[in-house]
């Protein structure tokens, strides 16, 4: 196992929640294996943060122990091979991509050249090659997301920690960000991911697990945790070509961001518009099932769960 | 190794600010200052006349205090321009070192948290370090040029310099631990370092008997221990020039005090969560 976590409590401020402390996690037991991507998703304040945070030795746990890579994570040694994207970092403004990433590899060890080359070669991966000597100052969030990725693959760690990752990122650069960790998956690194919205992680996630109040209420697939309720979305990039206007007609479209989006209702329907859209060259996007959404199967998970 | 490379980054940072280009720059106009406007005439290392910009040279023996005062006004002279004006400059680091955004880049690095803080801590030091060493070696190498003379124990007054500002940025890293705060840190420094050291010193050295001392007096010769000794520090520096002798009592009190804060600093940044 990758990471395993026993039973981990955290209680922040006073010792004990009589005291007026605040319980984050209340007995968290999870392991995810290498070679997989791990998604822990719930409401803002659920815990997923804090979780997090204790993995990479941010925040104490008030009981209970977590192993990264069989290393405790209260041994800063557990962090060697270990990448994370906070949910907000701060940039110092005056410094470039170029000179921050150079810091941050230092910090992991990384030493000349394989710094430069490993540097270069996000950059290029990230497309922000032509922003590397240009102050943090004037990045958009989505640049900076993309920056904070890099920081977190600088030393092209085994585990890869990410918290909230899509957030300020547009539609095509999610595509990329998706790509980009599924091939991790298949180097056989890591993933563990922090998400409130289901569709962030739907399309990558092997694992999910739900978080509530500080409790996991449900570990599986996707299948498993949000069920498919029949139907299928269809996101086309682009222009749809008006010889399809007809055959499309019947079906609910929507446009938004460069990006058409279609309501299919059947499997039968799916196959009907793939083998079309083969024979117009269109690319598609993606096609993902239509299911409850997570607060739908919320309400189901909170019934089911016994408080 | 890791530290260093945090240590490098620090002290890399510091010296990268705007102000601080702005301070060096400072510092070499009144080096050259030094050079353009004051010749000293001088026989086998030792001043005979000093004339200023030009005027009928003044000498030695007419004023035979002039060198001597000239070296304390030199020795405040640096200790305002690098340590009380760099304990401004460099309040920030530690309460933004601690700041939600900031401290994660540190803390998920495989490095324990002693070695954190103290990186951070060393690095600014060493930043100033080389300020004070610049500003200090620039005026004696013109010194000695202009007087032939390379009295090398002159270059000693970088020791109690550079503790100085180790000794302010012990206390200033334990403040910013504690409080997180830049405005506090950097108005309890300046204040100690303009006018409670002196007070401190002065009272330390002045009530000498033991026998009727008040609580309150006892509590302000505690903090004399527990205080950079700035002041004392400074008028070391002003008898290393002058060719007296040193005192080494504060050196030891204010490396023993750093430690102590430092070691308190450490302590309390081990327990908290970010
Ligand atoms: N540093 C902290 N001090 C006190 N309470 C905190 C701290 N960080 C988080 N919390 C509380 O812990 C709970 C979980 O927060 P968090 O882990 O950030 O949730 P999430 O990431 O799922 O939104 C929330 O109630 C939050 O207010
Ligand atoms: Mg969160």
């Amino acid at each position: 196992m990758s990471i395993e976590i026993h039973s981990i409590v955290k209680i922040y401020g006073k010792e004990s929640r009589k005291k007026g402390g605040v319980r984050a996690l209340a007995g968290v037991s999870l392991s995810v294996s290498s070679g997989e991507i791990f998604a822990l998703i719930g409401p803002n304040g659920a815990g997923k943060s804090t979780l997090v945070k204790i993995l990479l030795g941010i925040v104490h746990p008030t009981s209970g122990t977590a192993t990264i890579l069989d290393r405790p994570v209260s041994d800063h040694s557990a962090r060697e091979s270990v990448g994370y994207l906070p949910e907000n970092m701060h940039y110092p403004p005056l410094l470039t991509p170029h000179a921050f990433l150079h810091a941050v590899g230092s910090l992991h060890g990384v030493r000349h050249p394989e710094l430069s080359q490993r540097i270069a070669f996000l950059l290029e991966l990230l497309d922000m090659k032509k922003w590397e000597r240009t102050a943090f100052k004037k990045f958009s969030k989505g640049m900076m997301q993309r920056i904070g990725l890099a920081q977190a693959l600088v030393h092209d760690p085994q585990v890869l920690f990410l918290d909230e990752p899509s957030d300020g990122l547009d539609p095509i650069g999610r595509k990329d960000f998706r790509d980009l960790l599924k091939r991790l998956r298949d180097e056989g690194k890591t993933i563990f991911m922090n998400s409130h919205l289901l569709s962030e992680v739907e399309l990558v996630a092997d694992r999910i697990a739900v978080i509530r109040s500080g409790s996991i209420l449900k570990t599986g697939s996707l299948n498993e945790i949000v069920p498919p309720i029949g139907g299928f979305t269809v996101t086309i990039r682009g222009e749809l070509p008006e010889e399809m206007y007809d055959a499309l007609s019947i079906y609910p479209v929507t446009t938004a961001n460069g990006l058409a989006i279609i309501e299919v209702p059947t499997a039968a329907d799916l196959e009907r518009l793939q083998s079309m859209f083969k024979t117009q060259n269109i690319a598609v996007e993606s096609i993902v099932a239509r299911r409850l959404t997570l607060e739908e199967s919320f309400l189901s998970l909170i019934k089911e769960s016994p408080r | 190794m890791k530290f260093l490379a945090l240590v490098r980054y620090t002290m890399r940072e510091t010296l990268s600010q705007k102000i601080m280009i702005l301070l060096f720059a400072v510092l070499t106009v009144v080096i050259g200052l030094f050079v353009f406007t004051i010749s000293l005439n001088a026989v086998n290392g030792v001043v005979e006349s000093v004339s200023i910009y030009g005027s009928k040279p003044i000498a030695s023996s007419e004023l035979p205090s002039l060198i001597p005062d000239t070296a304390q006004v030199f020795i405040v002279f640096i200790f305002i321009a690098t340590v009380v004006l760099c304990v401004i400059t460099t309040a920030h680091v530690i309460p933004e070192s601690l700041a939600a955004g900031t401290v994660v880049l540190f803390l998920s690095k495989p490095l324990s948290r002693a070695s954190i803080l103290l990186g951070r801590y060393c690095g600014v030091v060493l930043g100033i370090a080389t300020i004070q060493v610049y500003f200090a070696g620039g005026l004696w190498i013109v010194y000695s040029l202009k007087t032939g003379g390379w009295d090398f124990s002159l270059l000693l007054v970088c020791i109690p310099l550079v503790l100085s500002f180790a000794s302010m940025f012990a206390l200033m890293t334990l403040l910013g631990v504690a409080f997180r705060s830049t405005g506090l840190v950097a108005a309890v420094a300046f204040v100690h370092a303009t006018y409670l050291t002196e007070i401190l010193a002065h009272h330390a050295w002045s009530s000498r008997s033991f026998s009727d001392v008040s609580v309150l007096q006892r509590a302000v010769g505690a903090l004399y221990y527990i205080l950079p000794q700035v002041a004392d520090l400074r008028d070391s520096a002003v008898h290393i020039l002058k060719g007296q002798p040193v005192f080494l009592a504060s050196y030891i009190v204010a490396v023993f005090s750093g430690a102590v804060m430092l070691a308190a600093a450490v302590t309390m940044f081990r327990r908290m969560d970010f």
